[in-house]
């Protein structure tokens, strides 16, 4: 415990020079701006600043790239719940709820409730890293193949969860979802799957793309539609922050969420994508009334984005521990740390102690400055909605176009989001939803991907995914998650086949 | 998809139809499974212990023409809800304006033409303009002023702060700037220029006083 | 209600005529190089270890030329998309390209490239090649090498060995491994060096190739061990680590590898000048050490020489496939 205390307070010593204060600041700054443009990824940026990052002193330059990464989860969220765009597969649940409380004048109420939750979970997730980190790193790895599968499945069930119409066209989204995860190159042999042999989708299809078009634009299509048009978000916008009722509302939602969120962040392979998604679905089963789910209830806020920011904190774990980068953000700040010529690995913690306290403290610092950045931007977003909406849509769709491009210099890319966009605005005029087709989308890839890596490794056996342990309760888990999910609506459907 | 308004009642129109918004989306549904089967019909499937690169998407795709097909009896055993409204020129204007900056913003090759670079300059005001005829309700002095401002104001944000490698200007211009300007000062001067004839635009407008122009 | 419309959009499509034949104007007359900032196409992500190269260069260039060279990543496709858009630039030096081995391994794993491989290209020079280390589990009953073959050749299709996806630099080398060795391993691909090198810290997969970037912290840490390097001499970094070719299988040598290339048909006196600055970099022990530090090892070859290069490795590539029986698609 001592060790901990002066072990933070080494790390608090290096994030409190005012130089790291700055960096953190700007950091945070600059991710919160990218991360409410929609489209404009971290990755994008980060790898556009690493340059000038070079002339800082190592631990600077780390702490601001840092503070880039979670101002960008940080500011995705705000986007998703203003105009409906979620930017990363961590916030399309912020989306489902969040823009529906938006949509009811109560997008202050949301945007201060995700600040304010965001940052009780980055506490809790920083004390985790900095107590247990090291020892969960070791629990993380027991995950294999045949583990992530069983994940995987059960994330899938979260999604049917997700949905709050009919089950069957929840199910036929989510196989949709995984059928687009797998189009381009098979990873395995090499072959084209799907991609009318353009070389453009031969990495298959970006998830910005996806989510902007079938979110995105969509909604720009379908409050365009007469009738909608002027009903749409400017409604009278009420109260700027939340109140001790809403406050009283969410606490617990934020509670669960981080825990589940620093679970599933420790997992190697980007195991944070599913943490709003389970976040979501426990608030929506605890619910007294799971059916104002969707159509803006606070805890479908407040829980999936503790989650996420828990998440995206404890994901840094096996980056700091392990050297091992989880996702393609954390990649980069590995090339950031060898460019500083620091080889992270294992023994970063013993040999650069300076540097590995001294960004855990950061994080706590730049979640504190992400809330104070973020509280008083609050008002400055909500009187954005004001904007006539025959004003706000064109710049948008201009903002939208000059995202996506960015991502990777393709004009084929702005062509998809039109192209999704159509698809969108038809699956919402047939009654899909597109949360659950998101969410086998953003699953799909790693479901594929560990499957047939498992089977490879058990030659076949398809035995391997009970015959781990973890793996087996995990399956377990998820047959019992479906069957509450099933039961009732099946029930409710039966019923009204014969009331009728 | 047809662009007429109202409820599209085929409910009461005989074939047993009671759900014809379930009855369209099975049908898409049985659609994209077609597609995806046959897109996949070269691919081999593979065995478990070496699984081919059909395997998963024939899986997938059958599983989504089943949910089709239940979704098609469905709709002749209960009722649901109709087709509602479709309106054709929201989606297609936004398309379209979306459709003009993805064939403006760099000179890519599509096939055997390629597309003409004229970077955010040309493609940002497009996009708005075009877009913008989504709704009857935006004059076009309105648009301009937009288009012209928000195009400066992105060419600041995205090139200049955020410095990601947009193209600003056409090739044939590009050339045109002294070479001692190096990269910020064109974008500098354009943007400078766009935001100032926003400025003068707003202006006019308001001493016609039209009153047609509302506050931005 | 079209007829308006039509009416009503008229003049931007005026307007947007007219910008289109301003954008189609052609560009040359170039006495004074570099005239204008220079774009250095990278066809791999941010962050890559082309792109760190790539971008340090740029930094140097910058300074030695006077005009800013400036570095734009067109990832996709294995680095076919941003070849494709450097083939079809304009041969004035005002844009040229990073390329790695995936440019000679690409034709040979993708059933049609848009370019040819050799001629739509002006080779400028490789700057540095990238080593691999062989490493296993600390846990794995074999310590080298030699104890690996023999127990592959004991139990055939028993070991297996990670990748960072099919047709990758890694993937090569371990091909390149069974059939130097005449063993039959099977493979397991990952979607990058990231989830690879976590597998193999972890267990789940027995063996595999890393760069030595990726490999070397963990070797430190004694969370992997290694078991040879791909080269044939060995790494400085690694001294006591012996190489395949001492370990019993003389002819297998393998790196990958960044090279400078322009567009075809750069004219020959811009080529020799940028290859000649690319050397005169590189002798900057500071630039070296970098380098060093990135896992790569400096070569700074002349434009023949490149050229000679990319034949022999587009041929000893498709040979490689070949024995892998990867389809081609």
């Amino acid at each position: 415990m001592s060790e901990l205390l002066s072990n933070l307070g080494l790390g608090l010593g290096v994030a409190l020079h005012l130089q790291n204060l700055a960096l953190a600041f700007v950091g945070c700054l600059v991710g919160t701006l990218i991360g409410v443009l929609p489209g404009v990824g971290a990755t994008a940026t980060i790898a556009m600043l690493l340059p000038i990052t070079f002339g800082f002193p190592p631990v600077g330059a780390l702490i601001m790239l840092a503070g880039i990464y979670y101002g960008a989860q940080y500011g995705g969220s705000t986007t998703a719940i203003l105009v409906n765009i979620p930017g990363e597969g961590t916030s399309v649940v912020t989306a489902v709820d969040g823009h529906q409380m938006a949509r009811q004048g109560r997008a202050g109420i949301a945007l201060g409730v995700a600040a304010i939750g965001s940052f009780a979970a980055g506490t809790v997730a920083t004390l985790l890293i900095a107590a247990l980190g090291a020892p969960l790193t070791r629990l993380a790895l027991v995950f294999g193949p045949a583990e992530y599968f069983s994940l995987m499945l059960m994330g899938l069930v979260f999604a049917m969860v997700l949905a709050h119409g009919s089950l069957l066209k929840a199910g036929a989204m989510i196989l949709l979802g995984i059928l687009l995860s797998t189009v381009g190159l098979d990873l395995e042999t090499g072959d084209q799957r799907m991609t009318f042999g353009l070389p453009v989708l031969m990495d298959g299809i970006d998830f910005a793309v996806l989510a902007m078009g079938l979110f995105g634009i969509a909604e720009i299509m379908r409050n365009l539609q007469g009738n909608e048009q002027r009903d749409v978000v400017r409604q009278a916008i009420g109260r700027l922050l939340p109140n001790r009722d809403d406050l009283r509302q969410s606490y617990k939602p934020v509670m669960r969420g981080t825990v589940i969120g620093s679970i599933l962040g420790l997992l190697p392979g980007n195991g944070a994508v599913l943490a709003p998604f389970a976040s979501y679905a426990m608030e929506k089963k605890l619910a007294k009334d799971p059916s104002r789910f969707g159509k803006g209830a606070i805890e479908g806020v407040a829980g999936p984005e503790s989650a996420n920011n828990a998440g995206a904190q404890t994901s840094f774990i096996p980056l700091l521990t392990l050297g091992i980068p989880p996702n393609a953000v954390m990649a980069l700040m590995v090339g950031a740390m060898t460019i500083q010529g620091i080889i992270p690995g294992p023994q970063v913690m013993t040999t650069n102690p300076d540097l590995f306290w001294g960004m855990i403290a950061s994080m706590w610092i730049g979640n504190l400055m992400l809330l104070v950045i973020n509280l008083p931007l609050v008002g400055v977003w909500v009187r954005l909605l004001k904007v006539p909406y025959r004003l706000m849509f064109p710049a948008i769709v201009m903002f939208c176009c000059i995202g996506i491009y960015s991502i990777g210099s393709l004009p084929t890319d702005v062509l998809f989001i039109a192209l999704f966009g159509i698809a969108g605005y038809v699956l919402i005029k047939l009654g899909f939803e597109p949360a659950p087709l998101l969410l086998g989308f953003v699953l799909g890839k790693l479901l594929e991907e560990n499957l047939r890596r498992a089977l490879i490794l058990s030659r076949g056996e398809i035995a391997t995914f009970v015959t781990h342990p973890v793996s087996l309760g995990l399956l377990l888990a998820a047959a019992a998650l479906l069957a509450l999910a099933l039961i009732p609506k099946l029930n409710k459907e039966r019923d009204e086949i014969f009331t009728e | 998809m047809n662009p007429s308004r109202g409820d599209m009642d085929i409910q009461d129109r005989g074939l047993g139809v009671r759900s014809p918004q379930d009855l369209a989306g099975g049908l898409a549904l049985l659609a994209l499974a077609g597609l995806a089967l046959w897109l996949t019909w070269s691919l081999p499937q593979g065995t478990l212990d070496a699984t081919g690169p059909a395997m998963l998407p024939r899986w997938l795709a059958v599983g989504l023409g089943l949910c089709g097909l239940a979704l098609v009896a469905g709709a002749f055993r209960s009722p649901g809800e109709g087709l509602g409204d479709w309106s054709l020129r929201g989606p297609a204007m936004v398309t379209a304006g979306i459709v003009a900056f993805a064939l403006t913003i760099r000179s890519f090759p599509f096939g055997p033409v390629s597309t003409p670079g004229l970077g955010l300059i040309a493609a940002g005001p497009l996009s708005i303009l075009i877009s913008g005829y989504a709704t009857s309700d935006a004059s076009l002095r309105e648009r301009l002023c937009l288009a012209l401002g928000l195009t400066g104001f992105c060419m600041v944000l995205f090139a200049d702060v955020l410095n990601l490698p947009i193209p600003l200007f056409p090739r044939s211009v590009q050339v045109l700037f002294p070479a001692d300007w190096g990269m910020k000062t064109p974008l500098r001067l354009a943007a400078a220029i766009l935001i100032g004839a926003t400025v003068l635009l707003v202006l006019s407008g308001r001493k016609r006083n039209t009153g047609e122009v509302p506050h931005v | 209600m079209f007829g308006h419309l039509v009416r009503k959009a008229g003049w931007p499509l005026v307007l947007g005529a007219s910008l289109l034949a301003l954008g189609g104007a052609p560009v040359v007359a170039q006495d004074d190089y570099p005239a204008r900032p220079v774009q250095i196409l990278v066809p791999l992500a941010p962050a890559s270890t082309v792109d760190v190269i790539a971008r340090k260069l740029a930094d140097e260039f910058s300074k030695r030329l006077g005009q800013q060279f400036f570095v734009e990543n067109r990832p996709g496709a294995g680095g076919v998309i941003g070849t494709a858009e450097l083939s079809g630039s304009a041969p004035d030096g005002h844009a040229i390209g990073m390329i790695s081995s995936n440019h000679v391994i690409n034709p040979s794993i993708m059933k049609t490239v848009p370019f040819d491989t050799l001629k739509d290209i002006t080779p400028i020079s490789v700057i540095g090649s990238v080593p691999l280390v062989l490493v296993a589990h600390p846990d794995h009953p074999a310590n080298s090498a030699k104890d690996l073959i023999a127990m592959a050749k004991e139990k055939p299709g028993a070991l297996d060995y990670g990748s960072a996806g099919n047709g990758t630099a890694i993937h090569l080398a371990g091909v390149l491994l069974t059939s130097e060795a005449g063993i039959d391993l099977r493979h397991v691909p990952y979607k990058g060096t990231g989830p690879l090198t976590n597998d193999l810290v972890a267990g789940h997969v027995q063996l595999g190739f890393l760069s030595i970037t990726a490999a070397l912290p963990q070797l430190q840490a004694g969370t992997l061990k290694a078991l040879a390097v791909s080269t044939t001499d060995r790494i400085a970094s690694l001294p006591d680590v012996p190489t395949l070719a001492e370990e019993g299988l003389p002819g297998y040598d393998f790196d990958a590898w960044i090279a400078m290339v322009g567009p075809k048909d750069m004219p020959a006196d811009l080529v020799d000048r940028l290859s000649a600055e690319i050397r005169a970099v590189l002798e900057d022990p500071a630039v070296a050490e970098y380098f060093a530090g990135q896992g790569v090892v400096i070569e700074g070859t002349d434009p023949a020489t490149t050229a000679a290069f990319f034949e022999a490795e587009l041929d000893k590539h498709s040979r490689l496939v070949a024995t892998a029986g990867v389809p081609k698609e």
